[in-house]
């Protein structure tokens, strides 16, 4: 098994998350994987002596998203321009499904940079030193957009979230 | 973290396409350079038709040149030479006069009877 199979068996799954998550389209988290796994072909050497892969492969999908927003001349939100691609995995439960759907749109009316903190702290399990590392920010601006980011999920789940708690 | 907090980091993202592997992995497979491209081609040329084959051609080559190199060349090719060659070539004076005589004695063969009259040869001819 090569280099890049090795690390795209360990982490795809992970990067994927993330930046359909702040891209909301298939298409362009497809092509950031793509862009990522082209680029660790190329420069190999860029893995070297790295104590977390995960949090650099995922400081490189933020980097990307951010250039491909930049790209786009006017900062797009991507959450309110693609919101119909499903990010959580389907479920049959119909009152679980809504609430996916529901924290997804939630997920979707957070700014990118909360979004993004909240994403690598929920469903990536990193510290607020490791995400402050990701997203090169200070350590205290990653804890407190997340409790921001958090604050308004809770505020707009509340309803569905007590209902089927 | 809360029970909120927990309760969302339960609920799993959606899966990475399947095809996503093969296409990715493809993408970034290295691409040859330059030099391995040229090698590959000259490799793949030199390789056809068999290489005992193209040993055969520069042996005969080989063999051409060494025959072309060991026999007379210049003045000893005409020595050798079995067509009749009689020396050097004439100059253009003996030419002509040789052609006068010539044209000459077939004239008078031809007509049986009187000479006819050879070339006299002016000055601008000579």
């Amino acid at each position: 098994m090569s280099l890049l199979e090795r690390l795209y068996d360990a982490h795809a799954q992970a990067l994927y998350a993330f930046a359909i998550d702040l891209t909301r389209r298939e298409a362009d988290a497809a092509d950031i994987l793509q862009a990522i796994f082209c680029h660790l072909a190329a420069k190999p050497a860029l893995l070297n002596g790295l104590q977390d892969e995960r949090a650099f492969l995922l400081r490189m999908v933020y980097t990307r998203v951010i250039d491909a927003a930049r790209r786009r001349a006017v900062r797009l939100r991507f959450a309110e321009s693609e919101s119909a691609v499903p990010i959580f995995a389907k479920i049959e439960d119909p009152d679980e499904s809504s609430f996916r759907e529901a924290l997804q749109s939630s997920l979707g009316a957070l700014p990118e940079d909360q979004r993004a903190v909240v994403h690598l702290k929920l469903w990536q399990n990193l510290t607020f030193e490791q995400i402050a590392a990701t997203l090169d920010i200070p350590s205290n601006t990653a804890a407190s957009r997340y409790r921001y980011g958090i604050d308004k999920l809770r505020t707009l789940l509340r309803p569905l979230y007590e209902e089927i708690r | 973290m809360t029970l909120f907090e927990n309760r969302l980091a339960d609920i799993p993202h959606r899966e990475i396409p399947v095809e996503l592997r093969a296409r990715i992995l493809a993408a970034a497979r290295p691409r040859p350079s330059f030099f391995a491209l040229l090698t590959a081609i000259l490799k793949a040329l030199f390789s056809f038709p068999h290489p005992l084959a193209w040993g055969a051609v520069a042996a005969c080559w080989a063999v051409i040149t060494i025959l072309n190199f060991s026999g007379p060349r210049g003045e000893e090719l005409y020595a050798v030479t079995p067509k009749n060659y009689g020396g050097p070539l004439p100059s253009a004076q003996e030419y002509f006069v040789r052609q006068a005589e010539e044209h000459s004695l077939l004239m008078s063969l031809l007509a049986g009877a009187e000479p006819v009259p050879t070339y006299q040869l002016r000055p601008q001819d000579l």
